[in-house]
């Protein structure tokens, strides 16, 4: 047991060292972005009672603050023309260097954005219950047909599933299925064991992704995805490391393991002179992971394609989505 | 219509939860753009008649009058087209001052409303020239009283009424236009005894309110709308009648239920959670009339552990169930989303390097070779398992929450007690819910926050008698008996006889004790969070698609955690203008026009 002297202590410790924050804020290039706008927030209990240190980074692109708190420190960027960044949660444990990357406003362009992303109340990507190669046109927002109105294969998904059984919270079978049983009456539906295993059962299942065509792919990018920034993905798509295929597994009795902090560039629709160069290729981001769901196959992702052949620009301007407003999905906000 | 009757704030409203003011105040402008939701739009469709008898011609007036002086006007510059664009957008000009003949250059939120009388209001000529030449012609109404008497446009020549337009319509207050299902007095202390709260709620109301919103103009489904913590009875009335006019001036036809229960525990957040699985257990009678209808269900904050003991097991059996920023933990209905980081973030720092079989957060695992015995279910683990994976469950969360939010790095009972002595009443402080469950169990001595609490168990205080005992020669069989965590108060659960020390855990009440005061939570709440076990399509994240993009108040959101978020109780704290599109989201997965 700690005695209440500790709480003291720890605030007296706290206010008479607290934590340096350093700051260094560059652009896209790696180049210092002078004058840019910081704000080090040293949170307290409330709004209103943050210790706010505000400053311009200097020439060198730096800038930094001391402070105390007793939770965490935030951190938000801001300059003319740049994409800000705010960072939260930056531990109150040590002193801090922190190196932030504003990248520029360039040239934002309309492009076919959707978001079927977790949390936007949208359904995502069904499979039907397929373990077929099933073809998906970005430009339409669909399956392409016979499953959707779609009509040019950009990606091509394969996915399976295996009911490995019941998951270990279900003791009794038999109550259980009363209990599901009440809550598809509850919502006027018909009840079958199938539902009842999808809903209660232990599930893996794999994702595979292809592409039709020779040099489409997709390019994986890690080390310059920006979590922080409303731009997280470089502006523009890379001219090379494409790979034909990528694959996933999943389950819904492990935790989840779709990154937040990595997307994919992808380059589709590829037309080859007779000496196997590119001639013509459309490209498209996919920020965050691919995620299923594993028991009910339900893909979800969000992504934005460029329709103009050969441009690899993927700065998205929001105004301007080439899907209808009305459009399930094509609510996107970030660039 | 309704009486103006609610509390109102610019953007966001400064009371936080809103008191109930029996009889509307006139204080002469519209109350901030939040007061927007109790006026409602009237069309003057005076084209024609001006062009017969134009507003110059002399001694002609065209006036506004109501027989009891219940109304009040707000003039504007709105089309008929346009006349609802004040509930979806931030209007800065267009409204009229405090000069009847000026012009119409203010936002909505300062607007000026003018007192109809009998005698009436005469209309200022150039408003009727807008009417005649710009389509204008669009008054807010707002009722100061009750009324059933008709607004009346008169037009006069010489003091003679020659010409004379009636609107019928009825000025109620918004309560008669509702159900409301009083369970304030089902909740006992732990001993048994009665409680009575300090403050008492209206009875329960559960027929067909009839005039002026009879069941018959319903589309004949339920929605059922839980409070959340510290909410007493007044405070129950203004939430209740907010969600109520959001949704029906966004064309919900639900039947509307307000559910009051005894969450105003002070800073005994621990009791709160005792009463709500109380509540929860009888819910379902309580809403009976209800008689097998299509029913949506709505819980903010703690009422979702009101909500989800009624379907786990209470016998409750809603259509569908909007958890809003629910005060929760995630494990307590599913287990798939929780990793080993967040454990470890939610132990209590002093117990992070002490092998996790000594929580009392999993001792319940120590009886897992013996199914029927009841320490089995002495944990958050699950508890509501029925109620993601049987019913249709749709959580709406906001990574932006702060007095729910998860604080990663923030895990020390002793640094519990400020933010919790600020932010007990889940209003201001940061991460409160966390804190008080990094509470449970500690006096104290180690967290002053203990002494809001009425008293403790379990939790994370430990037992001296292992003090000098190597973890690795302290057996589960000794565990059993004597847990390494504080004593709990019935002695009976780590009795040798293992059929008394069952029976007395399968009590429901021990459990709700233990789950409320004793047993932490080794994972964060859902308020911030999605739910990985329920279809994609049923989480909705209000921050990205409950609002529209690039608009949100700056007024309660200072400060760089919470500038642009969505705050806890926003869904109802921030004007419908903002956050129209959650309710529209409710509103469409219900069903409810």
């Amino acid at each position: 047991m700690k005695p209440m002297l500790c709480l003291s202590f720890f605030l007296l410790l706290s206010s008479l060292f607290g934590n340096e924050v350093r700051l260094r804020v560059v652009d896209e290039t790696g180049a210092p972005v002078e004058g840019a706008n910081a704000v080090i927030s040293f949170l307290g209990v409330q709004q209103g009672q943050d210790d706010e240190r505000k400053g311009l980074t200097d020439k060198d692109g730096r800038v930094s603050a001391s402070g105390t708190t007793i939770l965490s420190i935030c951190v938000t960027a801001k300059k003319e023309g740049h994409y800000d960044a705010r960072i939260y949660n930056l531990t109150r444990k040590r002193d801090i260097d922190q190196l932030i990357v504003l990248p520029r406003i360039t040239k934002p362009i309309p492009l076919y954005a959707l978001d079927f992303r977790v949390g936007s109340g949208l359904d995502g990507i069904r499979f039907q219950d397929r373990c077929e190669w099933l073809g998906y046109d970005l430009e339409a927002g669909d399956w392409v047909q016979p499953y959707g109105k779609g009509k040019t294969v950009d990606i091509r998904f394969r996915f399976k599933n295996a009911f490995l059984g019941y998951e270990v919270n279900v003791k009794d079978l038999a109550k259980e299925m009363v209990s599901s049983r009440r809550g598809y009456a509850a919502r006027k539906e018909e009840w079958t064991e199938e539902k009842f295993k999808r809903d209660a059962g232990k599930w893996d299942a794999e994702l595979e992704i292809s592409f039709p065509g020779e040099k489409e792919g997709l390019c994986e990018e890690v080390e310059r995805f920006l979590p922080y920034s409303a731009l997280k993905m470089p502006h523009q798509a890379p001219a090379d490391g494409y790979v034909p295929t990528w694959h996933y597994t999943a389950n819904n009795y492990s935790p989840r393991t779709a990154r937040e902090n990595a997307g994919f560039f992808l380059r589709t629709r590829v037309k080859l002179d007779k000496d196997g160069n590119i001639v013509s290729a459309n490209y498209a981001k996919i920020i965050g992971d691919f995620q299923i769901d594993a028991a009910r196959g339900h893909l979800v992702f969000s992504y934005y394609f460029n329709p103009e052949p050969n441009d690899r620009n993927l700065e998205f301007d929001p105004k301007k989505n080439l899907f209808p407003a009305s459009f399930p999905g094509a609510n996107v906000n970030d660039p | 219509m309704t009486v103006n009757n609610t509390d109102s704030g610019p953007d966001w409203v400064t009371n936080l939860w809103g008191g109930f003011l029996e009889d509307a105040v006139d204080i002469g402008t519209i109350h901030g753009t939040r007061d927007l939701v109790d006026y409602f739009p009237v069309f003057l469709d005076l084209k024609q008649l001006l062009t017969v008898l134009p507003a110059t011609t002399t001694g002609v007036k065209y006036k506004l009058k109501h027989e009891t002086g219940a109304l009040n006007v707000v003039f504007t510059n709105l089309t008929r087209a346009t006349a609802f664009d004040y509930q979806r957008t931030p209007l800065t000009t267009g409204f009229g001052g405090t000069e009847l003949h000026g012009a119409l250059n203010k936002a909505p939120g300062d607007a000026t409303k003018w007192h109809l009388t009998a005698a009436g209001l005469e209309l200022p000529v150039e408003y009727l020239s807008l009417i005649q030449n710009n389509d204008g012609g669009v008054i807010l109404i707002d009722g100061r009283s009750a009324t059933d008497k008709p607004l009346v446009l008169a037009v006069e020549k010489d003091g003679a009424t020659i010409a004379e337009i009636k609107l019928e319509l009825r000025i109620s207050p918004v309560e008669q236009m509702f159900r409301h299902v009083n369970l304030t007095g089902v909740t006992t202390q732990y001993n048994g005894a009665a409680i009575t709260p300090s403050l008492s709620a209206p009875a329960s109301r559960t027929g067909d309110p009839g005039v002026p919103w009879p069941d018959s103009l319903t589309n004949g489904k339920y929605f059922v709308f839980v409070h959340g913590y510290n909410v007493d009875a007044e405070k129950a009335r203004g939430w209740q009648t907010e969600v109520f006019k959001r949704l029906h001036v966004l064309g919900s036809k639900a039947r509307f239920v307000g559910v009051t229960w005894h969450g105003a525990t002070g800073k005994d957040y621990h009791k709160a959670v005792f009463h709500a699985f109380q509540t929860g257990n009888v819910l379902s009678s309580y809403l009976s009339f209800t008689n097998g209808a299509d029913v949506t269900v709505a819980a903010h904050s703690l009422g979702n552990m009101v909500v989800s003991q009624a379907i786990q097991d209470g016998g409750f059996a809603p259509s569908r169930y909007f958890m809003i920023n629910a005060a929760v933990p995630i494990e307590a209905y599913e287990l798939s989303s929780i990793d080993a980081a967040q454990r470890l973030d939610m132990t209590e720092d002093d117990w992070k390097s002490r092998d996790t079989r000594f929580f009392a957060a999993n001792w319940n695992l120590l009886f897992a070779s013996t199914p029927a015995d009841y320490r089995n279910e002495l944990t958050w683990r699950e508890r509501f398992l029925s109620v993601r994976r049987d019913f249709e469950c749709h959580n709406f969360y906001s990574p932006g929450e702060d007095v729910v939010a998860d604080m990663p790095g923030v895990d020390s009972a002793s640094v519990a007690a400020a933010i919790w002595n600020d932010g007990s009443d889940f209003v201001r402080g940061r991460g409160a819910w966390k804190m008080q469950e990094l509470v449970k169990g500690v006096n104290w001595t180690t967290s002053p926050a203990a002494a809001f609490m009425e008293r403790g168990q379990g939790g994370w205080d430990a037992d001296l008698a292992y003090l000098l005992t190597p973890d690795a020669q302290i057996t589960n069989e000794q565990l059993k008996t004597r847990p390494y965590f504080d004593e709990f108060l019935e002695a009976d659960l780590i009795d040798a006889d293992t059929t008394r020390a069952s029976a007395k855990a399968g009590e429901a009440k021990v459990q709700y004790d233990l789950l409320a005061r004793g047993l932490p939570a080794l994972s964060y709440a859902v308020a911030a969070h999605q739910l990985g076990s329920i279809p994609s399509a049923q989480n909705f994240n209000m921050e990205t698609y409950g609002r529209v993009s690039s608009r949100w108040p700056t007024e309660g959101h200072s400060g760089t955690t919470a500038q642009g978020h969505w705050l806890h109780s926003d869904f109802r704290n921030v004007a419908l203008l903002y956050v129209y599109p959650m309710y529209e989201a409710m509103i469409a997965k219900g069903s409810l026009k």
